[in-house]
């Protein structure tokens, strides 16, 4: 990476605001005062001053944190180089406790500065994984983010060369395992700033996390609302939606296969023409995606009800939270959750996943 | 021998979101839908126009609506776990009118509390009781004319707070029993006179979505994902038969007036009427391929038996049986 592109017109000011903190606590040491670092509660906007010496232990211990954050940023940016929350954390393990901690404190800081995090030159570790052709598919083809909490879904499509030979043309394929971190929705949203007609697509798990991974990839995380350019409005949920579980279901058990086979090697005509006057897809969709069917636990019908309620709140009823709302009631009355199903030799995921992309394709 | 019924009318687009649940009183049918607005529809008339609707009854969409046989009192709960109570205006307006909610967060008992919320309802012949399911899997019976504030019967079917979700519920005319349907599979009768459990029935395996008293309460009918509809003696707690021939997971049931015939819907949008007494699908209509969630039989008045079914198409699909049959 060319350490200068890491200092841009900001890295002087936040270079000058850090040192303003140092120079402070500096001023307080020499006059046998007590120092502080003001930082911003990302919840409640207000400041407080983390200070030392402190009576309360973790006040000590979280002042000691930010010093080392804000001393390691500083050397960053002088630098002009970049430093990982990883290698923050592995720079004092016993100080900070967890990575976790690690991550709090950094988006604390920015939000203190009302900057990104990467103004502060601290990136995450790297996560996400890519595959596919970038020079090929830039402006010709989809890239489809895929999100299951293990990254097998991922791995067994990129085994099958899916970015290579989709029906719906090449395309990227792209995880950040799990809930996705700012590098990789960064990424995502250069690419779309570089290539706005390329679609996106998103498939994650049809259970509350799943929906709340596309959510976030869709309009930022509620926590880092200080970051910009990371959100993917255009961003397509296509999958797993609640008519891909009922679809698994309408089949008897036993001949499951058998008719999965018959509907996939011919779609009769009079139902994809229904599919393109705007009917549900639910019919001719082949294959079923769905590995295995859960119940949701008290935790998961917590989070889809909070997701729902924020959904609700929204004032502009747009058909995109239309759509959200009924998935998440719909999730709630099955009371079941359901993972993306693995490639397999049978090759039922992509087989899957080309129906759903062309068709999807084709309507647009 | 099949029976035949007759698309009477379709009342399109009742709601804007999928119809959850339906509600049949003598002269009125409420829906209730992802939207926050429940819907009566006048059933008695041709076309049958909508009447009333009950806004913002459910900020975030309504799951479950009953009504009592008598028509006078019903129920709804919301997906924020809201419970309503309506009943009919006694001016003679014939409007439903709210008559207070259930507070069944603040009143679930031994310090369990937030786990109380409820998910399926039953009501009464006359709308006193209303028999209630928890996620947890506890079963609850309130007396609606009393104390709101606490439970009557509190029955358990699981250790304490870790029951299978109870997904259905039902009361029996006579109010004695109360029988639940769940995640796991297990289905429970419950005796309301002395607060225990009648009948642990052999259930499912797969969840069981709905569960309907027969008329005369001699009879139990449950069913879901597996497909099947089960039908259980309740004097003996015995499973008697299986009506087999859904493909589709079975969301809902309902029993005619006599007792003869079973309506059920499925996910597949197929709407089956079966002789209980012959084991037979006597007739199969799908108006739609998409989900129903609700069926119901309308109160016989004087013309021919009617039912109703309603779902992800959003619209109320009235039949009639066929004259001359």
């Amino acid at each position: 990476m060319p350490q200068d592109a890491r200092q841009t017109p900001q890295t002087g000011i936040i270079i000058d605001q850090i040192e303003e903190i140092l120079i402070a606590n500096l001023d307080a040491l020499s006059e046998s005062q007590v120092l502080t670092i003001p930082i911003r509660c990302r919840r409640t906007g207000k400041v407080q001053l983390i200070r030392f010496p402190s009576s309360r232990n973790n006040e000590t211990k979280k002042f000691a944190a930010l010093l080392q954050i804000l001393h390691l940023s500083h050397e960053a940016l002088v630098a002009g180089t970049v430093i990982t929350k990883r290698a923050i954390y592995y720079q004092n393990p016993e100080l900070f406790g967890s990575q976790q901690y690690v991550n709090e404190l950094v988006d604390d800081i920015a939000f203190t500065f009302g900057l990104g995090r990467d103004a502060l030159n601290i990136v995450a570790a790297s996560k996400g994984l890519i595959a596919g052709a970038m020079s090929v598919t830039i402006g010709s083809s989809s890239v489809f983010d895929c999100n299951s909490d293990d990254s097998a879904t991922f791995r067994g499509l990129v085994a099958s060369r899916f970015h290579e030979t989709a029906t719906a043309g090449p395309g990227v394929l792209i995880t950040a395992k799990g809930y996705p971190d700012l590098s990789t929705r960064q990424f995502l949203h250069k690419l779309h700033v570089a290539s706005p007609t390329l679609p996106m697509y998103g498939l994650v798990d049809f259970d509350p996390d799943g929906v709340r991974i596309m959510l976030t990839y869709k309009n930022g995380s509620r926590s880092l609302q200080h970051e910009e350019n990371v959100t993917l409005s255009q961003l397509v949920w296509i999958g797993l939606r609640s008519n891909d579980v009922l679809e698994h279901h309408k089949k008897g058990p036993q001949s499951a296969h058998t008719n999965q086979t018959h509907n996939s090697s011919r779609i009769p005509s009079s139902q994809s023409a229904s599919f393109h006057s705007g009917a549900s897809p639910c019919r001719t969709r082949a294959f079923s995606p769905v590995e295995v069917m859960l119940p949701l636990k008290a935790a998961d019908r917590r989070l889809a009800l909070r997701t729902l309620s924020a959904a609700v709140g929204k004032d502009h009823q747009v058909a995109e939270s239309l759509d959200l709302i009924h998935e998440l009631q719909v999730m709630l009355l099955l009371n079941t959750k359901t993972e993306i199903q693995a490639v397999d030799e049978a090759g039922d995921l992509t087989t899957w996943l080309d129906y759903a992309l062309t068709s999807r394709m084709n309507r647009q | 021998m099949s029976k035949q019924y007759l698309t009477t009318h379709t009342v399109d687009n009742a709601h804007i979101t999928d119809i959850f649940s339906i509600a049949a009183a003598p002269n009125a049918l409420l829906s209730a839908s992802g939207s926050s607005t429940i819907h009566v529809h006048a059933s008695n008339q041709p076309d049958s126009p909508l009447i009333q609707s009950l806004t913002g009854a459910h900020k975030l969409g309504c799951h479950h609506i009953a009504v009592s046989r008598n028509g006078k009192v019903a129920a709804s709960v919301g997906f924020g776990g809201d419970v309503k109570i309506w009943k009919v205006s006694e001016s003679g307006s014939g409007e439903w009118e709210p008559f207070g909610e259930l507070d069944a967060g603040k009143a679930s008992e031994k310090g369990r509390g937030g786990a109380g919320e409820l998910w399926a309802i039953a009501l009464s012949e006359d709308g006193q009781f209303l028999a209630s399911t928890t996620y947890d899997g506890r079963i609850n019976v309130w007396d609606l004319f009393g104390d709101r504030g606490a439970t009557l019967r509190e029955y358990e079917t699981g250790t304490a707070g870790s029951g299978s979700f109870g997904l259905c519920v039902d009361l029996s005319r006579d109010g004695k029993y109360t029988a639940s349907g769940h995640q796991s599979g297990a289905v429970y009768v419950f005796n309301n006179d002395t607060g225990r459990l009648q009948y642990s029935l052999p259930g499912l395996v797969k969840p069981v979505r709905t569960v309907a008293f027969s008329p005369a309460g001699t009879r139990l009918a449950a069913a879901g994902d597996s497909g099947i509809i089960a039908i259980y003696d309740t004097k003996h707690g015995e499973h008697v038969g299986n009506l087999t021939g859904h493909n589709a997971w079975i969301t809902s049931l309902d029993w005619s007036d006599t007792g003869e015939y079973l309506l059920s819907g499925a996910f597949d949008g197929k709407a089956k009427v079966w002789s209980v007494e012959r084991s037979a699908c006597v007739a199969t209509h799908s108006e739609t391929d998409k989900a129903l969630w609700a069926v119901r039989w309308l109160p016989k008045t004087v013309r021919n038996e009617m039912f109703c079914t309603a779902g992800a198409n959003r619209s109320l699909t009235f039949y009639r049986e066929a004259t001359g049959a």
